[in-house]
């Protein structure tokens, strides 16, 4: 069985004889040729008429493709269920929810910190795509069975030598006529190339072959599956969840009483609660305590909040008793809630009201704990107010 | 030497024919092994070694064994990552943005920086991935959905990293294969040895140097070279984010970008430098990897040094002018505190000492290129050094104040780090071309057509 | 090897006559007009002042920049055109008068008008501008401190109500005049430092550009190659002088507008802007010329597409750059920092910053991608126009902010008016002193043979 003739190739030694013989080859009206060159030769793509290569369509399209995708990525991973449009509705498997957090007080859809990821994206996108068109669709490649592989000529184009290719495929083609215009050109080494003997692949290595890449993806699975399910469970990999530490509800030698929890030293005082030193004693608080919080706007917008948060259940919002607690004790006639309009409590001093706080009186508890420091002394120029309200005299109104 | 300013200068010496290139780049792939090779590998893989026992240590006992201490919680695995990174950007700065534009001188060294790169930045990814402590949990920094339901956070810019440096490494690497593409198909059609025949003809995909090909070849590289330099930029802008989105003096600053990129291009090139003074004296290619090309890097060292010092004067000049106490008191104890040393060590290194190269002869001379080139990337891990740990052990509240001390085991690793990259430097070096023989035959004399297919209105 | 040339004569020719009959009229357009600026608000007129010379600032820096830069590297492309750079790098001289008039009135006379009041001494109990945007500043920046700081600020001494108006408020309007943080600069910030300190600067500009542009001119008679490699060498320590000028006129006359803020990217930025806005203009003058049959004959439409792509790769940087230091404050959200984007995020401004990202960066970004647009005369000419205004908004957004009664009103056309009328002006009078091709330079022929592949 002979092989199929494939083309006639000739080698030139010069860059300007390559060009000059290129030239000619598409004067003559070949279209099926091709040039061979060990690098690329200045003024070839010009000389054969080529047309300019559609590759950077490739790159934007992609690159393009690849922006997109980083600034919705960002957006749906980062952004928040409740109040983007119908992503609420969506009944998403878990592992596509998004997670929106709070980062340095930043907003969910942070564009300036979406920025470098997205140029990222872009690049890559771009380039990957860039050099797998280049390989797979424009050039063809890999095709290590092309019929010019291990031949003379391939050796001395992948080396130093120029080469020019007419295929047999060509509507003008013949034989002799083509070996004389070669030689015309002043080609030498001219000769033939012959396909190669051509084998479809046999069922049997094309099953290898199948078995092979599924054997691959197999044990790729397999490889992934042992190691995040079993080989992660299994020491040194536990180390760091049985350490050598006592958690909380553990029990314990050392101690006498076995537990590894134990109250503080006796005396010791949280942060933020210093004892309180008038405890019990109402008048000396009264005598000794000063207001030291200033009497301005803000402080007494304060001093409203906190009244407003913790006395005025009780006490009412106008301090006259009748806040909602207190309507419903004299429904149930369990106890009276002052109010704070009596002759008495205008006299009071701040201390007075300050040591109510602290210490409580009667049924109401102290709510030192729940009310900082400053923000008593707030409150109480609030109730004086409030008090000035119900008394007010005629100067006020200047 | 009296330059000829009409013409570029010639980019290969002596007048080599294109098959002398060849052999000549091809020898060190066919012959055996030498006795310089086996001698350097068996120095990078000591290194190697150290570096290997002190990632078992750190695997097995955890991060504990570094120096890291409060408030100094990055030491040294940033400072090396950095300084890693810093060294890849030569190698794409050579082969990408020298051939935007038009620097055809390139040709000699573009592959072997290329590979630089692709070896540095994988050692540069090492520091990240150990310093996490359970590496082999490093998946969880990518966003891919998971039964945790978690993705990762892309406000920080330590994620941002992970984009770029990954993104960075896939695109270098994916240059410089197709790069190397033709050279492959040279080297198959040149070998023998059936197996490598094999090895090659896979590897270059059976490419068969067509013109067709090479239309679309060479656009792709030059859209690669296009695409690589914004990115070489961003990557190592990315990486100064790391520092400069924080509040704490000495590292948020704005000249941080561009600053953190020249620098990064001034410690690769003086690398590029110490290997290829090296390299070419081993393989003896010394009339392709000639003096022009040491004195033109030589120049580029000093270029990139100054706008490092530059960007030295403008954040000093910026604190004073600035008032924030903090700031100011980060330069003065920069220059007079306790690392005072590591500081002027930088300063003499990366500003002092590169200005010999205001003269010619210093530009020509092998040895002074060569231990300039070792001071500058010494001054360059102590810029990153100085950056990270002083701006860190005093900032704003003086009760926090400490000092760091590395432990025997940071340094282990970091030279360790060293033994990886020369190991694969010198590897590649050995089985592969280490310059390109396609675009050095491209800028050989005569390589080209003398006319140029008529002008164009 | 350099032949005769022949093309048209550029000096005494008719487009050099138009340029500059067109200059004048424009200058003189302008300039009545900016009256009507300077009558109705005196303060607008030298904000506006400022700008424009900014503007041609950095035309001039950038001609002067790209001509030192071509002896630097040793570029062949530029050759060619190099004379256009020479010629914008002329500006300097006139800029030297006009830019040492608008220092001396808005440093030592304006006042309240000048630009620079916020740290001027203050002159005799003028009040500022109604509350303004300081007030805005201190309430924004009180409001970042959020509620930890309301109680605490009221319990404090004098002592920490100073350190806390240090921490990041505006001029103390109510006890006028002392403001710690600025008089914390005045080592940098004085009257007769900063007119010194713009002296130097023009002083070296002057003196470089005499140098290169004498020398290149020489080399038209003598054809000394000596000459290309003196050049050469100076053109490395010039690199050094031009980062730090720079440096300080952008710091100078463009940052002190706001004295609180600083920025290290700042010099950089405006460095950037310089490189795109004169590579816009060298452009468009090439591409004009060389139309007109004014360059040397041989010079290919293949050169375009180095013009192409130095616009189009700095743009990019300028966005790079703009970007960085804009996300960097973002990011650590410090209100001495901040304050300088907020005003530039309320009102109006918001506008204009989120247009300036389309016209400044993605329309000129995708309208030079591709080769054949860099290659193609009327899309350079085009877009260079295009990124001229860019420029000229970009410096109108950083200084008119800080001016709490800016804005753009219609006679404040005249200051556009005026710059345009001063390039066309000053470029044709200074393209007319010399060749426009560099004749004897030994790089030109090699750089004649450029071509796209």
């Amino acid at each position: 069985m002979s092989r199929k003739l494939h083309s006639i190739v000739a080698l030139f030694d010069k860059p300007d004889d390559i060009i000059h013989a290129a030239e000619k080859t598409v004067s003559e009206g070949y279209k099926d040729f091709d040039v061979h060159t060990p690098y690329p030769v200045h003024g070839m793509d010009h000389a054969m008429h080529l047309e300019p290569t559609k590759l950077p369509y490739v790159t934007l399209c992609f690159g393009l493709f690849g922006l997109s995708f980083a600034v919705f990525f960002q957006w749906w991973v980062s952004g928040d269920a409740n109040t983007s449009i119908g992503a609420k509705n969506l009944f998403l498997p878990y592992w596509l929810e998004r997670y929106p957090f709070v980062i340095g007080g930043k907003p969910l859809f942070s564009l300036p910190a979406f920025v470098p990821v997205m140029f990222e994206l872009t690049v890559l996108f771009a380039a990957l795509s860039t050099v797998a068109a280049l390989i797979a669709v424009f050039c063809g490649l890999p095709a290590n069975a092309h019929p010019l592989h291990d031949t003379e000529y391939m050796k001395n184009v992948s080396s130093d030598r120029y080469g020019l290719c007419i295929e047999a495929s060509d509507d003008l083609f013949e034989e002799g006529k083509v070996k004389d215009f070669l030689q015309s050109l002043g080609g030498h080494s001219i000769a033939a190339i012959k396909q190669p003997y051509k084998r479809p692949p046999s069922f049997f290595s094309t099953l290898i072959f199948m078995g092979v890449l599924g054997g691959v993806a197999m044990g790729v699975g397999v490889k992934a599956y042992v190691i995040y399910n079993k080989i992660l469970y299994l020491p040194p990999f536990t180390w760091m969840e049985t350490q050598p530490k006592l958690n909380a509800q553990d029990t314990n030698d050392f101690f006498e009483n076995k537990s590894t929890m134990q109250d503080p030293v006796a005396g010791t005082v949280a942060r933020g609660f210093m004892p309180y030193e008038y405890q019990g004693d109402i008048a000396s608080a009264e005598a000794s305590l000063v207001n030291p919080v200033p009497v301005n706007q803000e402080t007494l917008t304060r001093g409203k909040l906190m009244y407003s948060v913790h006395c005025s259940a009780c006490h009412g919002d106008l301090a006259d008793g009748q806040g909602k607690v207190a309507l419903r004790t004299q429904e149930s006639g369990v106890w009276a809630i002052p109010g704070f309009h009596t002759d008495v409590l205008r006299k009071a001093g701040d201390g007075y009201f300050y040591h109510v706080i602290m210490d409580g009186k009667g049924k109401m508890s102290s709510y030192a704990k729940q009310i900082d420091e400053d923000d008593r002394w707030a409150l109480i120029h609030y109730i004086r107010v409030l008090q000035r309200a119900k008394d007010a005299k005629e100067t006020d109104l200047k | 030497m009296s330059v000829d300013f009409t013409k570029p200068a010639p980019l290969v010496e002596g007048g080599v024919s294109l098959k002398d290139i060849d052999d000549v780049i091809a020898a060190p792939m066919e012959k055996p092994n030498n006795k310089g090779f086996l001698l350097a590998l068996s120095i990078s893989l000591s290194l190697l070694g150290i570096g290997v026992i002190s990632v078992a240590k750190l695997l097995y006992d955890g991060v504990g064994v570094w120096g890291n201490n409060n408030p100094v919680n990055w030491g040294w695995p940033i400072v090396n990552f950095v300084f890693w990174v810093g060294i890849g950007h030569a190698g794409t700065l050579i082969s990408a943005i020298l051939f935007l534009m038009r620097q055809t001188w390139r040709t000699g060294i573009a592959r072997f920086a290329e590979a630089m790169t692709i070896f540095a930045v994988i050692t540069a990814l090492l520091f990240p991935l150990l310093h996490t402590g359970r590496p082999w949990l490093a998946h969880y920094l990518l966003p891919y959905p998971n039964e945790r339901a978690m993705w990762v956070n892309f406000r920080s810019p330590l994620l941002w990293d992970v984009f770029a440096v990954s993104t960075y490494f896939t695109v270098s690497l994916v240059f410089w294969y197709v790069g190397l593409i033709p050279d492959f198909a040279s080297m198959r059609d040149r070998t023998t040895n059936k197996i490598k025949k094999f090895i090659y003809s896979v590897f270059s995909l059976g490419w068969r140097f067509s013109n067709r090909h090479w239309q679309h070849y060479e656009r792709a590289y030059l859209i690669l070279a296009g695409l690589c330099t914004p990115l070489v930029l961003s990557v190592h802008s990315i990486v100064s984010f790391d520092f400069a989105v924080s509040l704490i003096p000495g590292w948020h600053t704005t000249i941080f970008p561009p600053y953190f990129v020249a620098g990064a291009i001034f410690s690769g090139f003086a690398m590029v430098l110490t290997v290829l003074i090296v390299v070419r004296v081993i393989y003896k290619i010394e009339h392709i990897i000639t003096a022009l090309h040491l004195e033109r890097m030589a120049k580029i060292l000093m270029a990139t040094g100054l706008m490092v010092g530059y960007a030295y004067g403008m954040e000093f000049f910026i604190a004073a002018y600035s008032g924030v106490e903090p700031e100011q008191y980060v330069f003065i104890n920069r220059a007079f505190g306790p690392y005072s040393w590591a500081y002027w060590t930088m300063i003499i290194c990366n500003v002092i000492i590169p200005q010999i190269f205001w003269f010619k002869w210093a530009r020509y001379n092998i040895p002074i290129l060569f231990i300039v080139s070792i001071t500058t990337n010494i001054g360059m891990w102590f810029e990153r050094f100085v950056i990270t740990v002083t701006s860190l052990h005093r900032d704003f509240l003086p009760s926090s104040w400490a000092y760091f001390t590395p432990t025997i085991w940071d340094v282990g690793l970091y030279v360790g780090s060293f033994g990886f990259f020369f190991t694969g430097v010198i590897l590649f070096s050995r089985f592969m071309p280490v310059v390109s023989m396609a675009e050095v035959k491209m800028v050989a004399e005569g390589a080209q057509p003398s006319h140029h297919g008529g002008d164009h209105e | 090897m350099s032949s005769k040339v022949q093309h048209k004569n550029f000096k005494g020719s008719a487009l050099s006559g138009a340029m500059m009959y067109a200059g004048l009229g424009l200058l003189g357009l302008g300039g009545a007009l900016t009256i009507g600026t300077y009558v109705s608000d005196s303060g607008r007129f030298w904000s506006h002042a400022v700008i424009a010379f900014m503007f041609l600032l950095s035309l001039g820096l950038g001609g002067l920049f790209y001509v030192a830069l071509e002896y630097l590297v040793g570029a062949f492309w530029s050759v060619p055109v190099r004379r256009i750079n020479e010629a914008m790098s002329g500006f300097l001289y006139p800029l030297t008068v006009i830019g040492l008039l608008i220092t001396v009135i808005t440093i030592f006379y304006a006042g309240h008008s000048s630009p620079y009041h916020h740290w001027l001494p203050a002159p005799h109990g003028a009040h500022h501008g109604a509350g303004g945007h300081g007030d805005k500043a201190h309430h924004g920046e009180k409001k970042a401190h959020g509620d930890s700081h309301a109680k605490d600020a009221h319990a404090k001494t004098d002592k920490g109500a100073d350190s806390h108006a240090k921490e990041g408020g505006h001029d103390d309007h109510g006890a006028h005049g002392h403001d710690p943080i600025i008089e914390s600069k005045r080592w940098w910030l004085t009257e007769m430092r900063f007119f010194v300190a713009v002296c130097i600067c023009f002083f070296f500009w002057l003196l470089f550009r005499h140098f290169f542009v004498s020398q290149s001119r020489k080399q038209d008679v003598t054809g000394d190659h000596k000459i290309t490699l003196r050049s050469s060498q100076v053109a490395a320590p010039f690199m050094l002088v031009f980062a730090g000028t720079i440096s300080i006129a952008a710091v100078n006359w463009l940052m002190t507008i706001e004295p609180h803020w600083f920025s290290t990217m700042f010099g950089v930025y405006y460095f950037a802007g310089t490189l795109v806005s004169s590579a816009a203009l060298l452009t468009i003058m090439s591409v004009i010329l060389r139309e007109g049959g004014f360059l040397h004959p041989k010079l290919q439409r293949d050169s375009y597409y180095s013009l192409g792509l130095m616009l189009f790769a700095f743009n990019t940087f300028w966005a790079y750059i703009a970007f960085s230091q804009f996300m960097l404050i973002w990011y650590a959200n410090l209100p001495e920092e901040t304050m300088w984007f907020v005003a530039r995020y309320e009102g109006g401004w918001m506008y204009m910053s989120l247009f300036m990202i389309l016209f400044h960066f993605a329309i000129p970004f995708f309208a030079l991608l591709s080769r054949t647009q860099k290659t193609n005369p009327n899309r350079l000419l085009f877009m260079s126009m295009w990124l001229l205004v860019a420029h000229y908004m970009d410096l109108y957004w950083v200084v008119m902010p800080a001016n709490p009664h800016g804005g753009f009103g219609l006679t404040d056309i005249g200051f556009v008016l005026f710059a345009s009328g001063f390039v066309l002006f000053f470029f044709s009078f200074f393209a007319q002193k010399a060749s426009l091709t560099p004749e004897k330079d030994p790089k030109l022929a090699h750089a004649l043979e450029f071509r796209l592949h």
